[in-house]
């Protein structure tokens, strides 16, 4: 009887053990996006390996290290030249290799890092690799420019003021950019076009040594190390005359110290002083008006450059104190040549501030050069608070509010007809033809009108320049979205056709909501007035986030205005135009790096960058979050008077704690602030914590080791900062933020100046899922035992076909260690998506190109290439879209299709890549081979794993379960069947089972079952 | 047998031989105490360089000494398990020192310890480059250079911390040990290997009453494999 209840309590048991797996295990459809379109082909593929340009890193320590380590870090002529002429031979006797193995040599290095630059293939780079002496290949990036009243906004003119009364005098600042016009009034030339113009026309000789040179007013000193026609892929030209014939130079160099130009047109002498913004420009001073000013041109007209490391290697050569580099280049790691270069720069004594791109709140996004360590990466912030506009009283009725976008002067009361261009079926035409502003060309008559068109297509500007030629007396341009359109400032110039052009009449931003209003009337009367920006204050829309790609510290520093920058027009003589960009905050810091420099001469270059940090200001950036503003707006002021710097134990200006993963403790950990006193007198502080909240951060506590602290003269003093993430805080494995400042108030010393630390983690909950074979199911059906460890997260398991594994260990986290199919359904059809599961961890997998070649007519060439990588990339936009896309392209028949959007989270090591199988040409049960690349896009490290095989229509070990874990979850069997028949023409290594909410540490988040 | 002379001869004999000379040998790294933190010290860092000349390193009871790769003119590559090391069983954070055959190109060479002071014995979690089976060698040396004995043991490569190898060796009549020479065989003959985490011995009285009984058991398992190699050769 008993022993009867028991075994029905068993059935009764299994029954519901059964209806639960029937709940649990699953098999997913991925949709595909709304609309697929056509996808073109990274520059990155493997598959035709185009030549790469890295630096080979040789042993031995090139100037700039040993430089560091020197008393003073000053270095005698005689050894540097010892050191230079050593390490040439060093270089010298491997040249011949190098060339005999297929590369070219571009360049050697010995200032700044010991190296050679070649040209070579992927297969050429791993050969030249193993050279006696090579110890590491850096790759060289391809960057890309980014692109006064924002001086006063940060408090410039107080330092201009005496005391402290600086203005960088003697100072030497690097603008490594597209070069200068040195004939520009705001760099005390003639300011002239004709003075351009001749300059010019010999541009590749000797610059005239009265505007160019140590006896020149104010470009002391440079090089043009690419000529004009350079591109970035083409030979460099290099002359010793660095004219700009771009303009970005000359715009970045003008805000970190030019002259100023005076409302006549000449160059602005001074005095410098708080009286200074008050007076009439044309084109404001530069943060540090009597610096000395050198340009090392690394761009040509147009293009991109890899020579920024032969640029550093000339600055630190001619002695300059401060580098500005207005440049970069995406997902930067602190393991580029050009960031080591900057690393070894800022310990050999010199400031280097750089920007942290333009690419917009995407994780890890923010850039190399700026990634060094060392160097003070820059975010760009909107200074502008107000924009001008005009309230048009409108026939026969209405008004309305506009912003005047170019902020063109008009008269009160100025009345205008209207009209409207408009298209054939009546709507308001984008005003994108020229030829609609004129009936001389079929348009309308539009002279001495108003004109209003739409946004749209063609850039915004054109309109107005369109409507200036056919005679208008002012255009407007209805919004389509939201707010104001974005504020112009002075048009010179056409974006569509660089056609030089200056827009001499208003053109209006109109709210969408004031579209018809505005269309409806006869005629409007102006009024100025002025409209509230509402992105005052707040971190530009564009500007890079962080943290740091690869170590998750914390980046960018500091934030500069950035947002419609006035500064030096090239080839006008003495005008200027405004330009957005974190090119246009950079040089902001480093003016400030430079009167910071000049106020403190005997503090190192480190100690510099950390007071211009450590005074920032967060408190004036709306919605200031770490990771995309740094310490927040940088001060000039309180970085002059400051006596006390703080700095991090690895020396930079944050305490990084770096990448955390969460699983069934708490994290606890601490790290120490160092203060260091540079004066005679004691500083004291009282010590407070104010933690991040909101958004993406995530909840946490940080404590201090003591509310107070005393730094003695000339001594130091630490802190601690105790750091806690609670386990039970942070519900999801999604990526979040630890963050906040440590904020240092005196209360004796210091000038009286605050100073602030920011500290940073990257932090995602993991679960534990566990995963194995009950048994062996190579007779044919089977289960995998998964469960969830964690009492805490929940968790996934799917499951797929191991195809590939990893035959070794390696030193990039983006090398493959397994990749896997599996069989799933989609709104449009079935499909195979691969999982590819990588030896450590990505910061962000868009920083990844993934390659899956896949034959399926039986020979040795691939029949199509699977690509998972930016959808910005994939879409042939250029710009990254921060997710990631799949592509299928025919290597066959050529053409590619972007149909679906990958699973990629933020610093996991899996990704998965749906495909379509019609995309495929696979239409039956029909198995193919694969073989599988990764391509760093920071590092340019390849990897490639093969061969793998999948039938997707009878797999030989069944695929497509998916599995929810609650936290905690106990054990749960999904069922397996192993199809031996099948193994024959598609053999598998056996399970794999992905789960994404795992740790990434050991590739726990692909389960690696093997089969017998 | 001198150490040149013994080094030289490893690369022929290292997959052959396996035996306990008058050593004891473990792969417990708790006997090991005074570890050994390659991302701790001052003289290189876990950035993925390669250090071109043998480097200072102090243990965390304050013993210094020198590591380098000695016989073919190359030196160490220094990793930290996830940080620049990535797929290997060492667990994250932990400082690796790597003969750098794959990564640089460098000649198969054996990574060396040497002691300003002698030493009761050295361990280090070893493992090689490419995955799967392989035979792991620990030399103790004295300081005029003479093989003390050597010791090795079978491991696996992968990713898995399972797999996770520690392998050393102690001269059980004192503090004789000048040098330690760690190599690693993979199965296909590659002298491709990177140490982890090393220890020192450090027998204080209540040590060496935990070790006895091993030393005890080995000298056991010594005779019997002497006394089946005696058979085999008769």
């Amino acid at each position: 009887m008993n022993y009867r209840k028991l075994l029905f309590g068993c059935f009764v048991v299994l029954l519901a053990t059964q209806a639960v797996l029937a709940q649990v295990v699953k098999r997913e459809t991925v949709q595909p996006l709304a609309s697929p379109s056509s996808a073109k082909l990274p520059a990155n593929s493997p598959r035709s390996p185009e030549p790469q340009t890295v630096v080979l890193k040789l042993s031995g320590s090139p100037v700039a290290v040993v430089r560091a380590g020197l008393p003073g870090k000053m270095i005698p002529d005689a050894q540097k030249l010892a050191i230079i002429q050593s390490l040439k031979t060093q270089q010298q006797a491997l040249i011949p290799s190098i060339q005999a193995m297929g590369g070219k040599v571009l360049a050697t290095y010995q200032q700044v890092l010991n190296g050679i630059k070649v040209q070579a293939t992927p297969d050429e780079i791993q050969a030249m690799s193993k050279l006696p002496g090579v110890i590491e290949v850096k790759p060289v990036m391809t960057y890309h420019i980014d692109n006064a009243l924002s001086v006063p906004f940060i408090g410039t003119p107080k330092v201009w003021n005496n005391p402290p009364g600086l203005h960088g005098e003697h100072i030497k600042v690097a603008i490594i950019d597209t070069g200068i016009d040195y004939t520009h009034a705001n760099f005390g030339g003639p300011g002239t076009v004709a003075a351009f113009q001749a300059a010019q026309s010999t541009s590749t000789m000797p610059a005239n040594p009265a505007l160019f040179g140590p006896g020149a007013p104010r470009v002391k000193g440079g090089y043009d190390l690419v000529g004009d026609a350079y591109t970035g892929g083409n030979t460099p030209q290099p002359d010793p005359n660095p004219l700009d014939c771009n303009g970005h130079g000359s715009h970045t160099a003008g805000t970190a110290a030019g002259s100023g130009v005076t409302a006549a047109g000449s160059t602005f002498t001074g005095p410098y002083d708080l009286t200074t913004p008050g007076q009439s420009f044309i084109i404001g001073p530069g943060v540090a008006p009597e610096a000395d000013i050198y340009s090392y041109r690394v761009f040509g007209c147009s293009g991109s450059t890899n020579v920024v490391v032969e640029a550093l290697e000339m600055a630190l050569a001619d002695g300059v104190q401060v580098v500005s580099m207005s440049l970069g280049s995406n997902f930067g790691s602190a393991l580029t040549a050009d960031a080591e270069a900057s690393q070894n720069l800022v310990n050999a004594g010199i400031v280097v501030a750089a920007a942290s791109g333009n690419a917009g709140p995407i994780p890890y996004i923010t850039s190399t050069p700026a990634s060094g360590t060392k160097a003070i990466s820059v975010a760009a912030m909107d200074s502008h608070t107000t924009f001008p506009g005009a309230n048009l009283a409108l026939t026969p009725s209405g008004s309305i509010t506009v912003q005047n976008s170019n902020g063109y002067p008009f008269s009160n009361g100025t009345q205008w007809p209207v009209v409207v261009l408009r298209n054939p079926n009546g709507s308001i035409s984008l005003g994108c033809n020229s030829n609609e502003y004129s009936t001389a060309t079929g348009g309308t008559d539009v002279t001495g009108k108003l004109v209003v068109t739409m946004r749209g297509t063609c850039g915004r500007v054109d309109r107005a320049i369109y409507g200036e030629q056919g005679g208008a007396a002012a255009v407007a341009m209805i919004n389509t979205s939201a707010g104001y359109p974005p504020y112009e400032g002075q048009i010179t110039s056409n974006p569509d056709t660089g056609v030089p052009y200056t827009v001499t009449i208003p053109f209006f931003g109109v709210l969408q909501s004031d579209g018809n209003t505005l269309a409806g009337s006869t005629a409007a009367t102006a009024t100025n007035t002025t409209i509230a920006n509402p992105t005052g204050g707040t971190i530009a829309s564009f500007s890079s986030i962080g943290p740091l790609t690869g170590d998750g510290h914390m980046k960018p520093e500091i934030a500069a205005p950035g947002v419609s920058i006035f500064s030096t027009l090239v080839g006008s003589g003495n005008q200027g135009l405004y330009e957005s960009g974190t090119s246009m905050a950079t040089p902001h810091v480093a003016g400030v790096s430079a009167l910071t420099t000049q106020a403190h001469p005997t503090w190192s270059a480190s100690d510099v960058a950390n007071a211009v940090v450590n005074t920032g200001d967060a408190s004036q950036i709306v919605g200031y979050n770490a990771t995309a503003a740094g310490n927040g707006l940088v001060q000039p002021y309180p970085a002059v008077l400051t006596k006390v710097s703080a700095h991090a134990s690895d020396g930079t200006s944050a305490l990084s704690f770096g990448r955390l993963q969460i699983t069934t403790a708490s994290y606890t950990g601490s790290q120490t602030l160092t203060l260091v006193n540079h004066s005679t007198g004691a500083a004291s502080f009282s010590a407070a914590v104010v933690q991040g909240s909101g958004g993406t951060v995530a909840p946490h506590t940080a404590t201090l080791g003591s509310n107070s602290v005393t730094v003695p003269a000339n001594g130091t003093a630490t802190l601690k900062l105790n750091l806690t993430v609670p386990q039970g805080s942070n519900s999801s494995s999604a990526f979040h933020n630890v963050e906040g400042r440590i904020v240092l108030t005196p209360t004796s010393g210091n000038n009286g100046v605050v100073l602030s630390v920011p500290y940073y983690a990257a932090v995602n909950a993991r679960s534990l899922v566990t995963a194995k074979l009950n048994g062996s199911i190579t007779g044919g059906t089977g289960s995998v035992a998964v469960a969830n460890a964690s009492g805490l997260f929940a968790g996934t398991a799917r499951t797929f076909d191991w195809g590939i594994a990893a035959q070794h260990q390696s030193t990039f986290p983006t090398a493959i260690r397994s990749v896997g199919a599996q069989t799933i359904s989609s709104g449009s059809g079935p499909a195979v998506r691969f999982a590819v599961n990588t030896l450590g961890q990505m910061s962000n997998p868009d920083s990844v190109e993934f390659d899956i070649y896949i034959f399926t007519s039986g020979n040795s060439n691939p029949d199509y290439e699977v690509v998972g990588a930016d959808a910005g990339l994939l879409s042939g936009t250029g710009a990254f879209s921060g997710s990631m896309g799949v592509a299928v392209f025919d290597l066959v028949h050529g053409g590619g299709v972007l149909r679906f959007a990958a699973t990629a989270p933020i610093n996991g090591s899996t990704v998965l890549l749906p495909v379509l199988l019609s995309d495929l040409g696979i239409s039956s049960s029909q198995a193919f081979s694969y073989v599988a690349f990764t391509t760093d896009l920071n590092t340019l490290s390849q990897d490639g794993e093969g061969t793998g095989w999948f039938n997707p229509f009878n797999n030989t070990i069944s695929t497509g379960a998916a599995v929810s874990l609650a936290a905690g979850a106990g054990t749960t069997s999904v069922p397996i069947t192993y199809n031996s028949s099948g193994a024959a023409t598609s053999p598998t290594l056996g399970v794999m089972v992905v789960s994404l909410d795992n740790s990434t540490g050991n590739g726990t988040q692909a389960l690696l079952l093997p089969i017998n | 047998m001198k150490l040149a002379v013994r080094l030289c001869l490893l690369c022929l004999v290292l997959s052959a031989v396996s035996a306990f000379a008058g050593i004891v040998g473990s792969t417990n790294p708790s006997l090991f105490p005074d570890t050994i933190d390659w991302c701790a010290q001052s003289s290189f860092a876990c950035d993925g360089n390669q250090y071109t000349t043998s480097q200072l390193f102090t243990s965390s009871s304050g013993a210094i000494g020198l590591i380098g790769l000695p016989f073919n003119g190359f030196d160490f590559q220094a990793l930290q398990a996830g940080t620049t090391l990535f797929g290997s069983s060492f667990p994250d954070g932990m400082g690796v020192v790597y003969n750098g055959v794959s990564t640089l190109g460098n000649p198969q060479d054996a990574i060396a310890l040497l002691f300003a002071q002698p030493q009761y014995g050295a361990g280090a979690y070893i493992q090689t480059w490419f995955y799967g089976p392989f035979t792991a060698e620990v030399d103790l040396f004295d300081t005029s250079g003479n093989l003390i004995g050597f010791y090795d043991v079978n491991g696996v490569s992968s990713d898995q911390s399972s797999d996770l190898l520690f392998i050393g060796a102690i001269d059980p009549t004192g503090r004789n040990v000048a040098a330690a020479l760690f190599l690693a065989q993979d199965s296909g003959g590659f002298f491709d290997f990177e140490i982890g985490q090393a220890g020192l011995a450090t027998p204080e009285p209540s040590s060496i009453l935990l070790i006895a009984p091993s030393v005890l058991g080995l000298y056991g398992m010594i005779r019997r494999r002497r006394s089946r190699k005696s058979q085999e050769v008769l």
